[in-house]
């Protein structure tokens, strides 16, 4: 009766098999295409064969500015605790990663990938005269250009000069709204929160009208045009999300049952069942923390830290170890002195996170120094587009990464 | 039967009329002065229901048409004049029955040591998991407000359905959204909806009014920790946010000083702690925690407070410029021009910040009613199902599908805005889980299973629903929630697990497709032994367990909260027909286009759904005597409603 797309197969292995051959490959095209994987079909699609086509990239938001240096704490340092009298890591309760750095207690998952070395940790990330409102700072980490009111993300960006003949569910924006950083030109993300519910529900009659509801026609009325597209993405993309997320089984320990815990999984999902996404964008928020911090801190960062190390176990287990790499930044940092309210304001630089087992684990970049302040904010030490470089370039295979950044920015050490 | 031939009369022509509306002469766009009565026919007049208020029924556009459009604005924008007493207040369930209210277990550690008491309840007890009574409890609170204000949510929508005032009700949803404030973190319902009724008192009036209503108002006090704003030790939060978002616009000509000094004017607007429901919620301006010092802001010098601060921010340039914008984006279009925006602003300042004026003009204006303005906004998820319901002539809100859960995956929920910018709107309504949502919630609205609806107010969520059978060691009681004694009721492991995979198959199982239960496990469920994360660390401590407390906490809660109402829609689609004398599925088709979209059906799509009809029919004709056509009718609107066309407004 009410089927969504009866030619789908239904058990498991026929999923599989469907998901290396066929998904995702549209209709109109040879052949001799249907042999090939996914990602080599993207490949002959976009002529030169991309050098790492199994590579993904995982992009983790922290939204509300997370606290940086309570999250890498420089606990050997006086101005720290001198900044922070009530909510300072004391020494003897962080977990030390060398003689001047170690990670907030809650953080037990991270510290266990950073001794395995597959946690890479940028210091100081920022960039020249910093904006401390939320929705003007996130939308310039989301765009790479800081006052440019680009329309497009970077990531959207990278996608149209990389893979310029998009293919199905390339982007995958798990989220209720799509990110601007996934905004793209020609790219049009598959944007969900709960596959249960994408798909269609209606008669077997009904689902073939629903195919012309996928279809694209001319028209003047731009926001039709738009919804049109969005339309087009959901009847290609929604069957394969749905399966892949309700098939999938692990026993992996992700921590506690929360939003981020369930995205990562759901990208475990995806990528388990071999849908041809390269990038993955979540986020997670909660993180601005202006009164009683030090109990919700704590919080979100057992959540973070349980639910990456969850997922690297989990990649791991499904043998893309090699080819999964985990990018982990927020809007800001905050103000280095506490406030009364037990909290602290928004801040400045922070550090960033890079973790897979194709990184080379340790600390990046410099420090900012605590006594060496701008208006009571740290000053940052690297461009965080030097990272955003660093993952295009050295990850993703793409070296004309100043057309996407809109600037020249150094590549740096983070992988072997 | 008069008169509903003479309304028919205006239907057929206002029917007609309505695709003349895309022919507004092209001069319109970005024209402020007022259409005149010859230009006023039924399709401007629906499309000023569309965007002032939650859409109309084709009775009620006609009524509209046969004003002036002066009058039809005015009757609409004055509201005031129009009784509302009828209208049903919030019935509080009576979530205190123990006289206290939601703190955090940090505040009420105190208590515990001095009285032995948290919560007002014996804190601690004999045996296993001794001081389990007040994580209980705790849980208990936590899980009761916000099903109370997901209530409140409901009763809200409801409001905005039935007042005879919609235009107030989309006011204060427009002002929920521009000083957003939420229960994630208010954590107490009364003094959201306290902020609500606030909102709506003000909603047509004074932005001045509004503006200190709001900074005083104590949800908001909580919202911004502006009540942690003191002499000495200031909080910039609120300061921030009533520059960036409330009135000016992020990078309008006040700097990161101007933020500091302004949150010392508004050092000391505080609120006393509310504990118990005798501590009344009222805002407090303390002056021994007001920084009385001189401060300089925006260019001027003194020894200002709140309300210099607020006089001051409305004197900039940028405020009235601002609200307009929002305004305008609100019920116009994403984009104004410049000149456009100067002109309403300039309004808006010559009336003192009377709100009214700027209303009427807008709701007036040739702009209102060019072609770019009609049919070009995508509909907020509150307006989508709020004028859906009103379109199909329903008189309460319908208890299936949950309202909550249905807002809640289109992305809006009433009382739980994202963040304090409220919610980024526009084209960020529509993905593509949330276009397939839409239609799917057309689906379960037109085809309700009463016997089979699992209320979602009343299941434990998902992540926790296991938790009686993970730890066996605490002997937890499985709960069901009964319908019939509105209680949740003790059950067997082995009902328990039965109910549980039943729900697990989800709604698209029930419907016959294939997926089986996803990501279920969670922390409390992980494998043991080996990688065992921080939180089923934390989560198992021998003084208390807080798995047990989320349990029992969820329980007690939904006996706390009353249910919501499950009574199905009640449509007639082959009466509706009857009476628009449709005879052929191609009319029938082009009946309920007109009667539910602002743009357009593309004329494939059109013409594949009468196809549809006409195969479900087996007929080209509608044969009102035949029982089969009310089923095919209601899939037809069900595919009409899921269209990408209905998505705008």
């Amino acid at each position: 009766m009410n089927i969504i797309n009866r030619s789908f197969p239904t058990s498991r292995r026929d999923f599989l098999r469907a998901g290396l051959y066929a998904v995702g490959v549209s209709a109109g095209l040879p052949a001799f295409f249907r042999q090939m994987s996914l990602a080599e079909t993207a490949n002959a699609l976009n002529g030169a064969p991309e050098k790492n086509p199994n590579r993904i990239l995982v992009v983790l938001e922290l939204s509300g500015g997370n606290d940086g240096l309570n999250t890498v704490v420089p606990y050997v340092d006086d101005a720290y605790h001198r900044a922070r009298p009530k909510l300072a890591i004391r020494a003897n309760k962080v977990l030390k990663l060398d003689d001047h750095f170690g990670l907030h207690p809650a953080c037990e998952g991270l510290e266990r990938l950073f001794k395995d070395g597959q946690l890479a940790i940028v210091q100081g990330c920022g960039y020249p005269n910093p904006n401390l409102s939320h929705f003007t700072a996130m939308e310039w980490w989301h765009t790479a250009v800081p006052r440019g009111n680009d329309p497009h993300g970077w990531l959207g960006r990278f996608a149209d000069a990389h893979w310029p003949k998009p293919v199905e569910n390339t982007i995958v924006n798990i989220a209720s709204r799509q990110s601007r950083a996934v905004a793209s030109a020609r790219h049009s993300p598959v944007v969900f929160n709960d596959p249960k519910k994408f798909g269609r529900l209606g008669t077997d009659a009904q689902q073939r009208v629903f195919e012309t509801f996928g279809k694209l026609y001319p028209t003047t009325n731009p926001a039709l045009e738009f919804v049109n597209e969005i339309a087009r993405t959901a009847t290609v993309g929604a069957g394969k999300v749905r399966h892949a997320c309700a098939e999938y089984r692990t026993l992996v320990d992700y921590g506690s049952a929360n939003n981020l815990t369930l995205d990562l999984k759901m990208t475990a999902a995806m990528i388990a069942a071999g849908l041809p996404t390269r990038i993955f964008y979540l986020s997670q928020g909660g993180f601005d923390t202006h009164a009683a911090q030090a109990d919700g801190h704590q919080l979100l960062l057992v959540y973070l830290s349980d639910a990456l190390r969850g997922f690297m176990k989990d990649i791991e287990r499904l043998g893309r170890a090699h080819d999964v790499v985990v990018m982990v930044f927020s809007e800001f940092g905050r103000r280095v002195r506490e406030n009364a309210s037990g909290g602290t304001d928004h801040g400045t630089a922070a550090p960033m996170f890079v973790l897979g087992k194709s990184v080379k684990g340790g600390f990046h970049g410099t420090a900012p120094i605590l006594t060496d302040l701008d208006d009571g904010n740290l000053k940052m030490t690297t461009d965080f587009r030097s990272v955003y470089a660093t993952m295009l370039d050295s990850w993703m295979g793409f070296d004309e990464t100043a057309i996407v950044l809109k600037g020249d920015y150094p590549v740096l050490p983070v992988f072997a | 039967m008069k008169t509903s031939i003479l309304l028919l009369g205006f239907l057929v022509v206002g029917l007609t009329l309505r695709e003349s509306v895309n022919a507004a002469p092209a001069g319109w766009a970005n024209d402020l002065s007022p259409i005149t009565a010859k230009d006023w026919n039924f399709a401007r007049a629906a499309h000023l229901l569309e965007r002032a208020a939650f859409g109309g029924t084709p009775e009620e556009i006609a009524k509209l048409a046969r004003m002036t459009p002066a009058d039809a604005v005015n009757c609409l924008v004055d509201y005031q004049k129009i009784d509302d007493r009828s209208l049903p207040a919030f019935e509080h369930s009576g979530i205190y029955p123990n006289g206290h209210k939601l703190a955090s277990l940090g505040e009420v550690a105190k208590d515990v040591f001095a009285t032995g008491k948290a919560y007002g309840v014996p804190a601690a007890r004999e045996g296993k998991l001794p001081f389990q009574p007040a994580i209980n409890e705790f849980y208990t609170l936590l899980f009761s407000e916000h099903a109370e204000m997901l209530r409140a949510g409901l009763w809200w929508a409801n409001r905005m359905l039935v007042t005879p005032r919609p235009v107030q009700e989309k006011l204060t949803l427009f002002w929920h959204d521009h000083f957003a404030t939420s229960q994630e973190k208010v954590a107490n319902h009364e003094l959201m909806l306290g902020q609500i009724e606030t909102l709506r008192r003000h909603a047509n009036g004074n932005f001045r009014d509004l503006l200190v209503a709001l900074a005083q108002d104590p949800a908001m006090l909580i919202w911004l920790d502006n009540r942690e704003n003191v002499k000495g030790r200031p909080n910039e939060n609120f300061a921030r946010e009533i520059m960036e978002l409330f009135c000016m616009g992020e990078g309008q000509g006040y700097s990161e000083s101007d933020i500091r000094e302004l949150a010392r004017a508004f050092t000391g607007w505080t609120l006393r702690p509310i504990k118990t429901t005798n501590d009344a919620a009222r805002f407090v301006a303390d002056p021994k925690l007001h920084d009385d010092g001189v401060k300089t802001f925006l260019g001027e010098t003194g020894r200002f407070n709140g309300y210099d601060a607020i006089d001051i921010i409305l004197k900039q340039r940028a405020t009235p410029r601002f609200i307009t914008r929002k305004l305008y984006r609100e019920f116009v279009r994403e984009e104004i021009t410049p000149e456009l925006n100067e002109r309403l602003a300039r309004l808006l300042v010559e009336s003192h910040y009377e709100l009214k004026p700027v209303l009427n003009t807008i709701f007036l204006s040739r702009d209102f009613y060019s072609a770019p303005s009609i049919g070009t906004q995508v509909k907020p998820p509150i307006q989508f199902l709020v004028s859906t319901w009103h379109k199909l002539g329903l008189r309460g809100a319908p208890g299936i599908p949950d309202f909550t859960e249905t807002a809640g995956g289109l992305g809006q929920v009433l009382f739980y805005p994202p963040n304090v910018a409220g919610w980024p709107g526009g084209r960020s309504w529509i993905n593509p889980a949330t276009l397939l949502a839409r239609g799917n919630y057309i689906h379960t609205l037109l085809f309700p299973d009463p016997a089979r609806y699992v209320p979602p107010d009343k299941v434990v969520l998902e992540g926790y629903r296991q938790i009686p059978e993970l730890f066996p060691q605490y002997e937890i009681q499985p709960h069901l929630w009964n319908p019939k004694t509105g209680r949740m009721e003790p059950v067997s492991m082995r009902e328990y697990r039965k109910f549980l995979a039943q729900l697990d198959a989800g709604p698209m199982k029930a419907k016959g497709i294939d997926e089986a239960p996803m990501l279920s496990s969670n922390a409390i469920m992980a494998s043991p032994g080996e990688g065992k994360s921080k939180m089923s660390q934390m989560a198992d401590t021998e003084w208390f367990n807080l798995a047990v407390g989320v349990y029992s906490g969820i329980v007690e809660a939904f006996n706390r909260v009353k249910p919501v109402p499950r009574i199905p829609a009640k449509v007639d689609f082959v009466a509706m027909a009857r009476s628009a004398q449709v005879a052929t599925v191609e009319e029938a088709v082009d009946y309920f286009c007109r009667r539910f979209l602002s743009v357009n059906l593309a004329s494939d799509r059109r013409a594949s759904i009468v196809e549809f009809l006409r195969s479900e029919l087996n007929s080209a004709r509608l044969n009102y005597d035949d029982g089969s056509l009310s089923i095919a009718l209601r899939r037809v609107v069900h595919l009409i409603l899921s269209a990408p066309e209905y998505q705008l407004g």
